[in-house]
């Protein structure tokens, strides 16, 4: 069949508007084939990881050595002990470990086990300092030479403290040395930390006798760890995000398509009317329309699959690196591919079919004559317009009679600016967070925790340095906890302002952050019942104040008055906060970092989110600029007749792009004010899934100049698409509609 | 009789009203002669092609050809109809923009089982050394042509025109009057030429008159001429 030909040579006739369209089903295929591929393989991977080399269930630190076959014969479980310490120089902080035997084995990607002077590194710090096998380290008062590259199953996302946000591989990483090495190099250890696998019957038995012999300093649950479950979190929210978001794209470019295809088949109404009654079947003429979709499709799989599968490799070794998930195994999921091949089809077959369709209830003369796509006195209202001048007239009008087109233009909108601002909104956050939390509200340029909660007379408080004592609660009702800190009264340290910017003094009752309060949908005078980690003993608690903190699952009290009512001394502290740097003997240090730390940590860690941004504006600008140029050419070219007429009436071009398309600049303004809500809310429900059963929450916040970039760049795009789309116009010649020779 | 109409009746409604676009019509036509069907707007001329061509449905008597009653016929058969027995020829040509000429022709050829050689209906039509080109790069005469070289390729019985002209200057005109004068001798086609323009009723062996949906006349013309020399 000859009149096969027809849709490749209409395609390439109009080749910038199917090719747009083809792009669009390309993207769908494309996020869908990257995201499922690279997360099948990064959940593959982690799995396998993960029971091959023997994940923790929990891991606590104690300040007296356990009696580890004790323990075990007590509760049935296996416990390993794992020495560590934390190295600093100039730079960096080093975690050094002992190579674990049975618990969260190592699992090494490159070189080998290190025998003596060798070390093992983990590869995000390895990359970042441009390591190499053989590189010589120092630690303590030696050198070590890198042995190779390993991953540990309870670091894979590797953060120096559990409140931190984003791993920082520039300072901060962990490293494996062998047990005698540790011993040998570093011989007092000031804590006891301890890794156990296999299922404790009653917890907070365990803890309490943990506690009751040996002194529980903390203890974490496999799922209640940030290292281990901020992964698996984050890979479940993409895996979730993977599926609506290739969706409402092909969603989209199914609709536009649709729209395509109508016009597509109205402007050639006497060609199919002449097919038809040259005596081709109404089957003939389904099979040679219906390769506008098929070509399409299949442009659009082909490249989106092809394009998914290439990048998923590079996409999932980036998302392993930030996680620090290694690749065991290669796969390739032939399920998601054929997922990626069969959606699209299914919109787009069906939106081609009932285009066609729809065009078959005509008659054969009505096809040869052509039918209004339709009328404007079907629309209600119309009369409305009539009361403004001409241009705004007819532009109302055009836009009121293809107002499902200006809909799917504003939906486009609505979703590129969701797009942008997510990413804006992430950065805002973090660069909220520094200049909030750790310039307004924390003043402290050291922290000190110590191994132990007591008096401490042996350390001489100097007058810039203050005490804290801290405890962490399990919040009743949920499974969420808080740290409470018990601090000075008018602490110079730890400044806590309202809502309204007013300082809030710490008191006898508790104070607590302001993303723990909406998270837990309390108030100030509301109560929260709270059950000790380590002793399982309850609390109930009235808030008396919500701060005005961006981060933090955290409760503020005045230390006494904490020291009272959780059963410590008076004078008891666990940690210290400093302006200076304090000679303390390091027997009593548990942990200790300067804030200058945090912020370079979290600095860094929002340099890395550019990038992610970056990739973010890009896919909502191509999605913006093909949405608005496809709609835009569209109805430009259904208007060729209109616009000719138009010009031979004397109206310039200007006035008649208003006239035909400056509906447009409504659809737009009012999907991208649309689309600031709705990205503030959608991100607040996507931060409080996220977030739900961890300890930790971020206030998302977006700033007048993230907006502003974000209004910047969808109207570069906006303006750009049209001015594309206006070249169609210039091309337009009235003397081609007296001819009648326009398709 | 190749052609036997009956009592042939077309309503259109619009809104309330009702416009008889055939009333009682009926004729018959010989096979292989050329007929013109003149009248003015409205007379029901495009309404008879439409229904003869098995385009549209009658609402009321019967329309015979070759001794099948097309107007039983239903939407499959009819398609088989238009495929076996009818070429088409109309004012605005309708080509396939997608196709070329030599395309344009080979898409009414392979409908056919009985088809003519493409090369040579081209030659015929004159438009062979255009065959690469698509329709938007000839001018309306030789879009004309290429219309008959399709509707003629299929060798089918009957050819009807729509104002053939109509879109045409007069030498394109006369050319085409003169290839479907050609096609008519060659391969004994019966052509059936709705036209405002009284002087190709000249050409043609028999003329029918309409009126605001009626028949008025059916006059023979024994005085046929050639199209050469009709002239207006």
């Amino acid at each position: 069949m000859v009149i096969k030909k027809i849709p490749l040579r209409v395609i390439k006739r109009e080749f910038l508007q199917f090719f747009s369209i083809m792009l669009l089903v390309a993207i769908a295929t494309m996020t869908y084939t990257l995201f499922a591929v690279s997360m099948q393989d990064i959940d593959y991977n982690y799995e396998m990881f993960k029971n091959k080399y023997n994940q923790e269930d929990g891991n606590f630190i104690t300040a007296k050595e356990v009696d580890i076959k004790l323990l075990q014969e007590k509760f049935k479980i296996n416990v390993e002990q794992r020495l560590f310490t934390d190295v600093q120089n100039d730079h960096f902080t080093l975690r050094v470990f002992s190579v674990p035997k049975e618990i969260n084995k190592p699992y090494i990607e490159k070189g080998r086990m290190p025998s003596k002077g060798e070390i093992l590194i983990d590869p995000a710090f390895y990359k970042r300092h441009k390591l190499k096998i053989g590189s010589v380290l120092t630690v303590g008062r030696e050198n070590f030479k890198v042995s190779g590259i390993a991953y540990l199953p309870d670091y894979i996302y590797i953060i120096k403290n559990d409140q931190d946000l984003l791993p920082d591989p520039e300072h901060f990483g962990f490293a494996l040395i062998n047990e005698d090495e540790m011993r040998r190099l570093f011989n007092i250890f000031p804590v006891h930390y301890y890794c156990f696998k296999g299922k404790v019957e009653n917890i907070d038995k365990f803890k309490e006798f943990l506690n009751s012999n040996w002194g529980l300093l903390k203890f974490v649950q496999r799922d209640q760890n940030p290292r281990i479950m901020y992964t698996e979190i984050k890979v479940e929210n993409a895996k979730n995000l993977t599926l609506p978001l290739s969706l409402f794209i092909i969603l989209v470019s199914s609709f536009i398509l649709f729209i395509v295809m109508r016009r597509v088949i109205n402007t050639m109404n006497a060609e199919i009317g002449t097919i038809y009654s040259m005596g081709y079947t109404q089957k003939d003429v389904l099979k040679v329309f219906m390769r506008f979709p098929l070509y399409i499709w299949l442009f659009g799989f082909i490249f989106g699959v092809v394009l998914g599968v290439i990048e998923a490799s590079p996409f999932a070794q980036f998302y392993r690196s930030y996680f620090t998930l290694p690749k065991i195994k290669s796969i390739l999921p032939w399920q998601h591919i054929f997922v990626a091949m069969l959606l699209p089809a299914i919109f787009i077959f069906l939106s081609g079919y009932l285009a066609i369709k729809n065009f078959f209830k005509l008659t054969i003369v009505q096809m040869l004559h052509g039918v209004d796509e339709i009328k404007f006195g079907k629309l209600p209202s119309i009369k409305f317009f009539d009361r403004f001048e001409f241009g705004t007239r007819i532009m109302l009008k055009y836009g009121w009679r293809h107002i499902g087109r200006e809909l799917i233009l504003a939906v486009g909108i609505i979703f590129s600016t969701i797009l942008m601002m997510y990413g804006m909104t992430a950065k805002d956050s973090i660069i909220t967070a520094i200049e909030r939390t750790y310039e307004k509200n924390f003043k402290y340029n050291y922290l000190y925790s110590l191994n132990s909660v007591s008096a401490h007379p042996e350390i001489k408080l100097q007058s810039a340095a203050e005490p804290y004592n801290l405890l962490s609660f399990d919040i009743e009702g949920t499974k969420l906890s808080i740290t409470i800190y018990g601090i000075k009264s008018n602490s110079d340290m730890i400044k806590l302002y309202d809502e309204k910017g007013k300082e809030i003094s710490v008191s006898s009752e508790l104070i607590i952050t302001k993303p723990l309060a909406s998270k837990l949908g309390i108030g100030e005078g509301d109560k929260i019942k709270l059950k000790n980690k380590f002793t399982g003993k309850e609390y109930t608690l009235k808030v008396k104040k919500v701060a005005n903190l961006p981060v933090g699952n955290n409760g503020y009290m005045e230390l006494e008055s904490f020291n009272k009512l959780f059963g410590y001394g008076s004078g008891e502290y666990i940690g210290i906060f400093s302006k200076e740097k304090l000679e303390i003997p390091q027997s009593l240090i548990f942990e200790s970092y300067t804030k200058s730390e945090l912020i370079n940590t979290i600095k860094a860690s929002a340099g890395d989110l550019s990038k992610t941004i970056g990739v973010m504006a890009l896919i909502a600008a191509i999605l913006a600029l093909l949405i608005v140029y496809v709609l835009s050419t569209l109805t430009l070219n259904e208007n060729k007749k209109n616009i000719g007429i138009l010009k031979m009436l004397g109206h310039s071009e200007r006035s008649i792009f208003k006239m035909i398309l400056g509906f447009n600049y409504i659809s737009f303004f009012i999907g991208f004010v649309a689309g600031i809500p709705l990205s503030k809310i959608t991100m607040d429900g996507l931060m409080s899934t996220v977030t739900k059963d961890i300890d930790f929450t971020m206030s998302l916040d977006l700033s007048v100049n993230s907006i502003l970039s974000t209004f910047a760049v969808l109207t570069a795009v906006f303006l750009l698409s049209r001015l594309l789309a206006r070249q169609k116009i210039a091309k337009v010649m009235p003397v081609e509609i007296l001819r009648g020779q326009l398709d | 009789m190749f052609v036997k109409v009956e009592n042939l009746s077309k309503i259109y409604k619009m809104g309330k009203n009702e416009i008889r676009a055939l009333n009682e019509v009926s004729f018959e036509l010989e096979k292989g002669k050329i007929y013109t069907v003149i009248g003015p707007s409205g007379s029901g001329k495009t309404t008879l092609f439409n229904i003869l061509g098995g385009l549209d449905r009658a609402d009321g008597g019967r329309v015979f050809v070759d001794g099948k009653e097309i107007t039983a016929m239903d939407q499959k058969r009819l398609s088989e109809y238009r495929r076996d027995y009818v070429g088409f020829v109309f004012q605005f040509f309708n080509l396939i923009n997608g196709l070329t000429v030599y395309e344009n022709v080979l898409s009414s050829a392979h409908l056919s089982k009985n088809p003519l050689d493409v090369d040579m209906v081209l030659k015929m039509m004159d438009v062979y050394s255009e065959k690469d080109k698509f329709p938007f790069e000839l001018s309306g005469g030789q879009q004309q042509r290429v219309a008959i070289a399709r509707a003629v390729v299929k060798n089918p019985a009957l050819i009807l025109c729509d104002e053939p002209t109509g879109a045409l200057d007069y030498e394109s005109s006369k050319l085409v009057l003169k290839l479907l004068e050609d096609v008519n001798q060659k391969f004994g086609t019966t052509i059936l030429i709705i036209t405002h323009n009284l002087a190709i009723s000249k050409m043609a062996d028999a003329t029918l008159r309409l009126r605001s949906g009626r028949l008025v006349e059916f006059s023979e013309n024994p005085q046929k001429i050639s199209a050469q020399e009709v002239t207006w």
